[in-house]
């Protein structure tokens, strides 16, 4: 088992600059999964100096794709790529201004199929920005086809 | 709880949290045709039944499971 540290990010999401929405997956156990995000300036969703809830959004379903990643690179399969199937009860305190560290933190609701349901909150100084609950679903597709 | 309850229960959540029209909730409505239960509603409806009636559907055991009525009497013996 490869320690999280040691796995670069790219090989953990299919996402690709400009698109990455997280620098780095921190932790993730059978639960809890938890990535980290300085807003820079040239974020592909900054706006006006300030992160968009679009952004968040993002930022939450690739922190999905983090622990999906780890968890396929960990049992030897390669990285599946997810789609977001639904977000609900989603809502946005404030969204952050540039140079703010995110922390964003997924609980694992349930996995069922192709499907994940969890419940996320992005963090900002420990202060709750944004909390949804997202389902993604899994294709078959690899991150390298 | 009687099946009575069980299914109005079921129907409760089907109509409150999935927003099923409740015309379409009936005995033999096939889950998936008839009621339009897809697989993003399924991991919501494993979530919801564990809250409401305690225990936790496990994938397998619902292979034979179709209509609404089937899926009733899959609750009527898991929680008997």
């Amino acid at each position: 088992m490869r320690a999280i540290q040691d796995i670069p990010l790219k090989e953990l999401i299919p996402q690709r600059p400009p698109f990455v929405m997280i620098d780095r997956l921190v932790s993730s156990d059978a639960v809890f999964s938890v990535t980290e995000l300085e807003v820079r300036p040239d974020n592909l969703f900054v706006d006006n100096g300030r992160m968009t809830a679009a952004g968040l959004v993002e930022n939450i379903a690739q922190t999905c794709a983090a622990r999906i990643g780890y968890i396929n690179l960990n049992s030897g399969e390669a990285v599946k790529i997810g789609v977001i199937g639904s977000i609900s009860n989603l809502n946005i305190a404030r969204t952050p201004k540039v140079g703010e560290h995110l922390v964003t933190t997924i609980k694992l609701l349930e996995e069922v199929f192709q499907v994940t349901l969890v419940e996320a909150m992005v963090k900002s100084d420990d202060e709750v920005l944004a909390q949804c609950n997202m389902k993604i679903a899994l294709t078959d597709m690899d991150s390298k086809d | 709880m009687d099946r009575q309850e069980i299914e109005a229960k079921v129907k409760e959540f089907l109509i409150e949290d999935l927003e099923i029209d409740e015309e379409k909730i009936q005995p033999e409505a096939r889950l998936k045709e008839d009621i339009g239960i897809d697989s993003l509603d399924f991991v919501d409806i494993v979530v919801i039944v564990e809250k409401k009636f305690g225990f936790k559907i496990k994938t397998e055991e619902m292979a034979n499971v179709k209509t609404f009525s089937q899926f009733c009497d899959y609750i009527e013996q898991k929680t008997a």
